[in-house]
């Protein structure tokens, strides 16, 4: 169990995976698994001007 | 290389996209090495990882360039290879190997200073659209109705200061139905195609286009497989605009999101991309 770093709410690793992002289910920010072991999840980072397909 | 091999996965962030290839490459029993680009450090000579092909999934068109050439530089082969990502993600790059191909494609100028911005707009006459040479996402694009608009986006674009602003990518704006087409295309076929439709002029499904499965009609796969293999071939997203003389090619995306194409048309993309790395890493 980790917790969203903006809003707080619990996060269960579910089927989660390192390096995967989802958006928080509370607030909706995109969020990272840093971390599977100890699970932690940290703000996913931020999109750059050369991201992209 | 053996049929017995380490697959690499050059990655920024695990998307469903990413996942799904994770998963592919597991239910072939293929051992994945992730390979993190914020992460990795490449000497001049090769140590640190095993992998004996690489699938390129970075997200960042700059760490894929030079990634993909020192993996060049190892030996080791990479989906897609550094050229086709070097073409494909630069704007202009892709224009000038569209046109030498033969290959439909808008009316496109290319001015290297303000001043000049304005001369091919002209040229291009208005409404034009306004590209940075680098960038996906339809991010900072703009549809240019007239002169003084021009004027002002350019000043903007001035003011952004970076070197992918300071190149002005002009293209004429194309009268097409509210949506666009995809056409993925792995090695020598065209696995899914799909309309994206969006009140919005740029109709990115990351911008919330709405995706329907398209027929594959001969015209759209012999020109997709036309624009794929002038961009060197491999795993490439081509995406096209029904203009009122035809389909004519806009982009080919090197290094493609499946995950609305998957969604609409139930095609395992992901693991069509899988038979591909397989096939490259028997050759």
């Amino acid at each position: 169990m980790s917790e969203c770093p903006e809003c707080g709410k619990a996060i269960e690793r579910r089927d989660l995976i390192e390096g995967e992002i989802f958006p928080c289910p509370d607030c909706g920010i995109e969020l990272e698994v840093t971390s599977v072991e100890p699970f932690k999840v940290d703000p996913a980072p931020r999109e750059a001007e050369d991201w992209g397909e | 290389m053996s049929d017995a091999f380490t697959l690499g996965m050059f990655y920024t962030v695990i998307r469903p996209e990413e996942k799904w290839l994770l998963e592919a490459a597991a239910n072939r029993g293929i051992p994945v090495e992730r390979l993190h680009d914020e992460e990795i450090t490449f000497p001049l000579v090769r140590n640190g990882f095993k992998a004996d092909l690489v699938l390129n999934r970075s997200v960042s068109h700059s760490r894929s360039l030079y990634a993909l050439r020192f993996f060049e530089h190892y030996g080791v082969p990479t989906v897609n290879p550094w050229e086709v990502v070097n073409l494909c993600g630069d704007k202009v790059l892709s224009s000038l190997r569209l046109a030498e191909a033969g290959i439909p494609t808008p009316r496109t100028v290319v001015a290297l200073t303000p001043e000049a911005a304005l001369k091919a707009l002209d040229e291009i006459g208005y409404p034009a659209v306004l590209k940075p040479p680098v960038g996906s996402w339809g991010r900072l694009m703009a549809k240019v109705d007239d002169r003084e608009e021009a004027e002002q986006i350019i000043e903007h674009k001035t003011a952004l200061g970076s070197t992918n602003h300071s190149i002005f990518y002009v293209q004429e704006y194309i009268e097409k139905p509210d949506r666009d087409l995809r056409a993925f295309v792995v090695g020598d076929e065209v696995v899914a195609a799909m309309y994206r439709s969006s009140p919005d002029w740029r109709t990115n499904a990351s911008r919330g286009a709405t995706a329907e499965p398209a027929a594959p009609t001969f015209e759209l796969e012999e020109l997709a497989l036309r624009a794929a293999e002038a961009m060197g071939g491999g795993v490439l997203a081509v995406d096209l605009m029904e203009s009122p003389k035809g389909l004519v090619v806009h982009e080919v995306n090197p290094t493609p999101e499946f995950k609305a194409l998957t969604g609409a048309t139930g095609v395992d993309v992901a693991d069509r991309i899988l038979d591909y790395v397989v096939e490259v890493a028997t050759r």
